[in-house]
């Protein structure tokens, strides 16, 4: 695996942030063997047909949304289609004041394929379930019209079905008759971004659009289409989790889990296809008895650990991925990881390790144990330091060692101090 | 008019933009009045907030507005969001008050938006969605706004140039004044900038406080624009007795049994309000509803149509809104027999006549009730003021034989002659049941906070919880944690808890006060008031001015259904409490003690007589010598403090504390003891004491009327908030002092 300049900038820079790089992943992750192996069995049974849910479940900084984006890299990289979205107080799953829709309207603006890797791929996807029709019928020497009726005569029984192929066919017309006000209005429409009827009857024909209570559908019926148009299936990665928890009235919260719920059912009873859903949140978004998901009766009874389970002896294959917890052993081999992005340009003279146990150490002594099971910190500082001594080649590393500032991870330390 | 007030009131014109011109024109305004021209200059001016005091229809409203929809309209940019902010504390006042701004504001091209509890959610949806113009809000919506769309405070009120807050005077006091203030506080540090003030106040005793509570961090700054010439108007009153009979009637006599005092009072009501457009204040809801039925038993007598009704917090918005429209523009006599609910900025129209009945106990409330008559050119404000003295009272109840009711009375109207106005309370109250709702709210608003962060918006220098303390700030939080109503969750932050959620999701959170469980009366379905102890109620009943047979009371449903009867019944009871009485008001009382003269208002013979007898009884009991009196038949001392309510409950409390047993009336002090000296001796230890903490006294504290989160509190935080607000014990000692040489005691404070 080669580096390229390029993408070494822009990891040091996010790292730098506290935020997770958008390229490159693979340069610096280390561990997370076994759950990478689970996402990778994962996509095969996605690929074949199945469905799967999953929640990465680890604490505040100790790299969920780091894996989720490695995981979106590697589904990318596997032919799937990719959608992903952070929930908010007005991007939820399940509400009735369009906050849902909100949260589908993100998800298709972050919609991304191989070829195109950074968002707003409908078009993609559709010109290529197209050309697979053209392709298809100059191989059979039939009528393209004929061929894309039979192939969205599928959709047609499923719920919502009509319509979306009635848009699908639309896109198609415009493309057919070079129309791009057509195409426009279906892409529009399949983004959720018609807000009455009236106006999508008049565009497109049709009776329906994407709300909050339906958008789910659109969505187990996009999962067929994608493998229609060639793909593996679709992956939904959805975080910040922890958002359902602050919804502070309690009806609208438990619906949000009731929701959770239907799709978990939906999902391991194998009513929908090509689906993967995975859902990052902190261990109190699973946990907590009163506002958590597993305050949540069912989803408590379908959620628990396998009480065979032990530290050692993990169970994977439930719908939880618990992120084990960092290891000194993984810190300082992610530390090694960040050192040779940073100082790629010289291998032959890099930083020596002894440095970086140096700097653990004064992590330790500084923050305490914590500073590497939440390594986002520990990290940010640690770039910095480096980014210095690339700066300042005449200094020793073992003077600046003593400035830097290792700040505990964000917390509220005023109610222990005060 | 001079010559020079009409150059000045004709350049003030000129600075209002064209079209605001064209709408004073369009009404006919010969001038502006000189109120609204040094709004208009104040206003365009500087940038500092204001405060326009002016009587009821003074022309506040139009003050405030002419100058700051002139800067609107003057602006090169078309603000985004709402421009202007108007605050009231009541629902009926927007609604009136969005008619008028609503005209002002077609003139101008803005739209004006009403925005509380009974506006229709389409109408605010609306308004959210295009916000711009004028916001007409109450605080309890701004609170529900904070909660349900937090994130989108700072898209509303992006460029809101001014908040413009009604009936200021109101939210100087009690929790929905720091409610308020908590909000606007908030809403400056949503937005990051501090939004200018213009308050609408009626005349205000103390100016200083109502600065500092509009803008604390430097109360010079704001500016008080009044008209200088009503402040000292004349005003005329007149004071009447009625003798109340030391016989108490027997209650076998029947419901119809009327006393002479009574009796007498209600004929005088008749002969003055009848045939005009009056009002009679009296001090509670049930005298609201009794004089009201004994009046209207009297028009039936003299077979005349009805014209007197009573009008209190418990009837229905329907009875009461048409009782305001008939004040206010249909020909019709009517009397309204009201409580305190008229004394606000409802607009009635011109009044004839202001009559009060009973104690009013506070000269601040009674310069706004008069306030209510006399608004043409060149009329005298006119108060009939009558009170009820026992007749041929004994020396055993010395209240009673010094006939101190009726002296306060004296003493409230003399204060209101002299135009000196009770300043409002001081700072250092902790609120710490408003403080609870507003952790919540802000808790909700945000979803999560952490402790610093809450403290860091509630507890400001600018907001109303600049007293708390972060020590007992974290108390609070730690005891709010222990009853479930807030709980830490991930990363230091706190969630709501599961009692928090309930009662947050309920829309009765968003008031600070308390509503107390009521019962609705309904008749024929038709809902006429609500009730609050329906166990007190007899077979009739006299309420919203009729007599109703009670068919049937369901306490699950918390309904009364009744049905009209011709005459007969007594109004129900109602809870509530005498406001206080202030310590201007006691020093004054004591001064027409000493003083032989006689007030300079007239007073009919039968209360001179009364003056006379409460002179000369005070004399005979000694304390024109010494301010401890022993009445020896009952077994106790009666001591005169001269104080108001607040410390004068203050040191029954502190004498209660050290074992003695001490109740308190507004002056007064009863001490059960037989001989003065232990009192003495009390007093003296006192007056070289320090203040004892609240941990040590909560078992000397009487009842309290408790605030709407009072009940989430643990025993220390409530009486450490409660010996805040309702006593003053750092007062004291000096008061003992004062007691003990007499002296100095009859000087009077310092009046605004």
């Amino acid at each position: 695996m080669t580096l390229r300049a390029r993408d070494a900038k822009v990891i040091v820079s996010a790292l730098r942030a506290g935020v997770v790089p958008k390229v490159g992943l693979q340069h610096i992750q280390v561990g997370r063997k076994r759950e990478l192996e689970e996402l990778l069995k994962d996509l095969n049974t996605i690929k074949d047909g199945a469905s799967s849910l999953r929640f990465i479940i680890g604490d505040y900084g100790s790299g969920k949304t780091f894996f989720l984006s490695l995981s979106r890299l590697i589904a990318l990289k596997q032919n799937f289609v990719v959608m992903h979205a952070d929930l908010a107080h007005n991007r939820r799953i399940y509400s009735t004041n369009h906050q849902s829709l909100a949260l589908y309207r993100e998800c298709s603006q972050n919609i991304s394929t191989r070829s195109k890797t950074s968002g707003d791929a409908l078009e993609y996807i559709l010109e290529r379930f197209i050309n697979k029709m053209i392709q298809k019928s100059q191989r059979n020497k039939s009528d393209v019209n004929a061929l894309l009726d039979e192939s969205l005569e599928y959709f047609r029984d499923l719920s919502g079905g009509y319509d979306f192929a009635k848009v699908v066919q639309s896109y198609w017309l415009g493309y057919e008759q070079d129309n791009e006000e057509l195409q426009f209005a279906a892409m529009r429409w399949l983004r959720g971004e018609y807000t009455t009827k009236t106006e999508a009857r008049k565009d497109l024909g049709v009776r329906t659009i994407i709300t909050d209570e339906n958008y789910y559908d659109h969505i187990k019926l996009f999962s067929r289409f994608v493998k229609k148009a060639g793909y593996h299936g679709l992956l939904i990665f959805l975080d910040e989790m922890v958002n359902i928890c602050y919804i502070s009235h309690r009806k609208s919260r438990n619906a949000n889990y009731e929701f959770i719920l239907r799709m978990l059912n939906d999902i391991l009873q194998g009513e929908t296809q090509h689906l993967g859903v995975m859902m990052g949140g902190t261990t109190d978004f699973l946990e907590d008895q009163g506002c958590g998901v597993f305050s949540h009766e069912a989803l408590r009874t379908r959620l628990r650990p396998n009480s065979y389970a032990t530290e050692d002896l993990l169970d994977f294959s439930g719908p939880v991925i618990r992120l084990s917890q960092f290891t000194k052993e993984d810190l300082f081999a992610l530390l090694q990881n960040i050192r040779n992005v940073m100082e790629y340009d010289k291998l032959n003279s890099p930083m020596p390790d002894q440095a970086l146990k140096k700097f653990m150490d004064y992590c330790f002594d500084h923050v305490g144990e914590a500073y590497f099971r939440t390594p986002r910190k520990t990290i940010k500082s640690f770039v910095d330091f480096v980014s210095l001594l690339q700066q300042n080649p005449q200094m020793d590393w073992k003077k600046l060692l003593s400035k830097i500032t290792v700040e505990e991870d964000e917390e509220d330390s005023y109610l222990m101090t005060s | 008019m001079t010559a020079d007030t009409k150059e000045s009131n004709k350049l003030a014109q000129k600075r209002l933009a064209a079209p605001l011109l064209r709408w004073i024109e369009d009404e006919e305004w010969q001038y502006l009045r000189p109120i609204q021209v040094d709004a208009v200059n104040a206003i365009l001016d500087t940038s500092e907030d204001q405060i326009i005091c002016a009587a009821t229809a003074g022309g506040k409203t139009e003050a405030a507005f002419l100058p700051l929809l002139t800067q609107l309209l003057h602006k090169k940019q078309a603000p985004s969001g709402f421009s202007l902010v108007y605050v009231a504390p009541l629902k009926a006042l927007i609604n009136d008050q969005v008619q008028r701004v609503k005209k002002i504001c077609t003139y101008a091209g803005v739209p004006a938006r009403p925005w509380h509890g009974d506006v229709s959610s389409s109408l605010k949806q609306k308004a959210r969605q295009n916000p711009s113009g004028v916001l007409l809000i109450t605080p309890e919506s701004l609170e529900a706004l904070f909660m349900g769309a937090g994130g989108s405070i700072p898209f509303l009120f992006r460029d809101t140039q001014a908040l413009i807050i009604d009936e200021w005077h109101i939210f100087l006091e009690g929790t929905r004044g720091v409610h308020l203030r908590s909000l606007l506080c908030r809403l400056d540090q949503a937005l990051e900038r501090r939004i200018r003030r213009v308050g609408l106040s009626a005349t205000l005793g103390d100016l200083r406080l109502a600065q500092e509570y509009m803008c604390p961090e430097d109360p010079q700054s704001v500016q008080i624009i009044e008209d200088k010439e009503k402040r000292k108007a004349p005003l005329s009153a007149k004071l009447t007795a009625h003798l109340r009979s030391p016989f108490v009637p027997q209650k076998s006599k029947g419901y119809h049994h009327v006393h002479p005092h009574e009796r007498s009072i209600t004929s005088s009501i008749f002969n003055e309000a009848r045939g005009s457009k009056s009002l009679v204040f009296v001090p509670s809801r049930y005298l609201s509803e009794r004089y009201a039925s004994l009046l209207k038993d009297m028009c039936r007598r003299r077979y005349i149509d009805n014209e007197f009704f009573p009008h209190h917090g418990c009837l229905s918005k329907e009875h009461r809104q048409q009782l305001e429209k008939e004040l206010k523009s249909s020909s019709k006599f009517r009397t309204v027999v009201c409580t305190r609910t008229l004394e606000l900025g409802i607009d009635v129209g011109d009044i004839d006549k202001v009559i009060q009945v009973g104690c009013a106990r506070s000269v601040s409330s009674l310069r706004q009730r008069i306030g209510r008559s006399g608004r043409e050119k060149g009329a005298v404000p006119h108060l009939d003021y009558h009170e009820v003295a026992l007749q041929d009272p004994s020396p055993l109840k010395a209240l009673d034989f010094i006939h101190l009711n009726f002296m306060i009375s004296v003493a409230l109207i003399a204060l209101l002659q002299e135009g000196c106005y009770e300043p409002p309370p001081s700072k250092g109250a902790l609120h710490l049941s408003t403080l609870t709702h507003q952790i919540l709210s802000v808790i909700c608003e945000r979803r999560r906070t952490t402790a610093s962060t809450l403290y860091r918006i509630l507890c400001c220098a600018e907001g109303p919880f600049s007293q708390v303390s972060k020590e007992l700030f974290k108390r609070l939080l730690l005891n709010l944690e222990e009853r479930s109503l807030i709980r830490p969750f991930s990363e230091g932050a706190y969630i709501l808890g599961h009692k928090g959620e309930s009662l947050t999701s309920h829309y009765s959170f968003y008031a600070s006060f308390k509503t107390p469980i009521q019962y609705e009366v309904k008749e024929n379905g038709k809902l006429i008031g609500l009730i609050e102890n329906p166990g007190s109620l007899k077979k009739l009943m006299v309420f919203s001015g009729k007599s109703l047979k009670v068919k049937n009371i369901s306490q699950r449903a918390k309904t009364i259904l009744v049905e009209e009867k011709d005459q007969g019944g007594l109004p129900p009871s109602f809870f509530g409490r005498a406001g206080d009485v202030h310590d201007l008001v006691m020093a004054k009382v004591a001064e027409l003690y000493q003083n032989p003269k006689a007030p300079a208002y007239s007073m009919c013979p039968s209360s001179r007589k009364i003056l006379k007898e409460a002179r000369e009884n005070f004399r005979r009991l000694g304390f024109h010598e010494k301010n401890i009196h022993r009445c020896k038949e009952s077994g106790r001392c009666v001591v005169a403090t001269w104080k108001g309510s607040v410390k004068n409950l203050s040191l029954a409390v502190w004498l209660k504390h050290l074992g003695y047993k001490a109740s308190s009336t507004p002056g007064f002090l009863h001490v059960i003891e037989e001989t003065p000296a232990p009192v003495e001796k009390a007093l003296l230890r006192i007056s070289t004491s320090k203040a004892p903490s609240p941990s040590i006294l909560k078992k000397s504290l009487p009842l309290f009327e408790k605030e709407k989160f009072h009940s989430h509190l643990n025993t220390g935080l409530l009486y450490e908030d409660i010996m805040s607000s309702q006593l003053n014990m750092a007062a004291v000692p000096q008061m003992c002092r004062e007691i003990l040489s007499p002296d100095t005691t009859t000087h009077p404070p310092e009046a605004a």
